[in-house]
């Protein structure tokens, strides 16, 4: 299974940036995220976050109207989380791991080496131990977003790439509803990638 | 469509999404007192976020499995991790004891006890020095049938030690509600009430520290 997959990622790319109207772009980076919980107890404000985890990013984008391209992209991030208690200190929660596969438009922005993007998507949160809110697991969240990336040739066949992602989401565990919490939070992310791209527009 | 409009159609669906409101906690009102009462003062006792509660457990009657799902259980009812434990092999350095035939604290030891058909359990330690708890805490879990390796046996042994564990985490007083793991002849549990009480205490101010 670990041996198809990476065939495909190594494979893909080049079949991709084959084809002139395609795009392959792939890149490491950090992703922040806002607070996933806000929590009373007694007289104790607890608020549970990610800490900034790093990320790695890949996608793949082909021509559907003059100036504008379809993507896919999966985003993988991994890192620690925790619970601050307001003037009492922090308590790590463990490693939160997520991945995310959006389908996403994008056109020109501005001038020929800025794009935007508008993507749908999902979330699923992998944490690394079945414990506190994740006691249920992880949930699958529904995903949107907003992006822009800047590409700069370094040579005949690849790009410098920069990206930047916005996402944002609504957030609730199995666990938390069991233990009487209402609505979803809102969870607001940002990302900053930089990588390569190969193959489409230049 | 330009680029610009369709900026702000997908800045607007998330705005739209966005404008919701936040997550609610819970309340927590359904609780029940957990409070030491010695003569007029009632006191409060938790163990630090920061310490590993040390278990040791004879090994005899499944014992070390019965309580290893007693601390488990517990440490699903919390959400930040504000309580740990683990089972250590040497009692010397043990935080909390627990066996079939573990003695009492002290000859006037603080004990709190429980009893059901086929088992009994108390837990006790000894009278307070000042405001500090000298560990470990005593839990003893005794069958009372012929067949202590049967299955109503064990499964007695099993909730009458978490019980036993609630009191050693702090909970010193018995539920008012029979339903609760925490009733004095607890038969299920823990409900949402135990949850709730045991998560407040565990974020109240402690009147008592353990030291050894």
């Amino acid at each position: 299974m670990r041996t198809a997959l990476l065939l495909t990622s190594l494979l893909l790319p080049s079949a991709l940036a084959a084809q002139s109207s395609t795009t392959f772009y792939a890149g490491l980076g950090a992703t922040w995220s806002s607070k996933l919980v806000e929590d009373v107890i007694v007289s104790d404000v607890i608020t549970t976050q990610p800490a900034i985890a790093p990320t790695i990013m890949v996608g793949g984008a082909t021509e559907v109207f003059p100036r504008y391209d379809v993507d896919i992209e999966l985003q993988f991030t991994t890192g620690s989380y925790s619970a601050d208690t307001k003037g009492n200190g922090s308590t790590k929660l463990g490693t939160l791991r997520t991945f995310s596969a959006t389908l996403g438009l994008d056109g020109p922005l501005f001038k020929p080496p800025f794009r935007w993007r508008a993507s749908v998507g999902v979330l699923k949160y992998l944490p690394t131990e079945d414990t506190g809110m994740f006691l249920q697991g992880g949930p699958l969240e529904f995903l949107m977003g907003l992006g822009a990336q800047y590409r700069r040739p370094v040579s005949s066949a690849i790009d410098l790439s920069v990206t930047l992602r916005y996402d944002f989401h609504r957030f609730t565990t199995d666990e938390l509803q069991r233990q009487g919490f209402s609505q979803t939070q809102q969870v607001h992310r940002v990302g900053l990638t930089v990588g390569i791209a190969m193959g489409g527009r230049r | 469509m330009s680029a610009r409009s369709n900026i702000l159609l997908a800045l607007s669906a998330a705005v739209a999404a966005g404008g919701c409101g936040d997550i609610s906690n819970p309340s927590r009102s359904n609780f029940y007192d957990w409070r030491l009462v010695v003569g007029i003062d009632s006191l409060t006792f938790h163990w630090p976020e920061d310490h590993t509660v040390r278990v040791w457990v004879q090994d005899t009657l499944s014992m070390p499995a019965n309580t290893q799902a007693g601390i488990d259980t517990w440490k699903r009812q919390f959400l930040y991790q504000e309580f740990d434990a683990v089972l250590v092999p040497d009692s010397a350095t043990a935080d909390v004891l627990v066996g079939v035939t573990i003695p009492p604290a002290a000859a006037r030891a603080i004990r709190l006890g429980s009893m059901a058909p086929e088992c009994t359990g108390d837990t006790t330690f000894p009278p307070l020095v000042g405001s500090t708890i000298v560990l470990p805490f005593h839990i003893r879990v005794v069958p009372r049938t012929l067949d202590p390796e049967g299955p109503a046996t064990q499964a007695c042994l099993r909730l009458t030690v978490t019980h036993e564990l609630g009191h050693a985490m702090g909970l010193f007083k018995h539920s008012p509600n029979p339903n609760d793991l925490m009733a004095p002849d607890p038969v299920s549990g823990p409900t949402a009430r135990d949850r709730n009480t045991v998560q407040q205490l565990y974020h109240f101010e402690a009147d008592l520290t353990a030291s050894r």
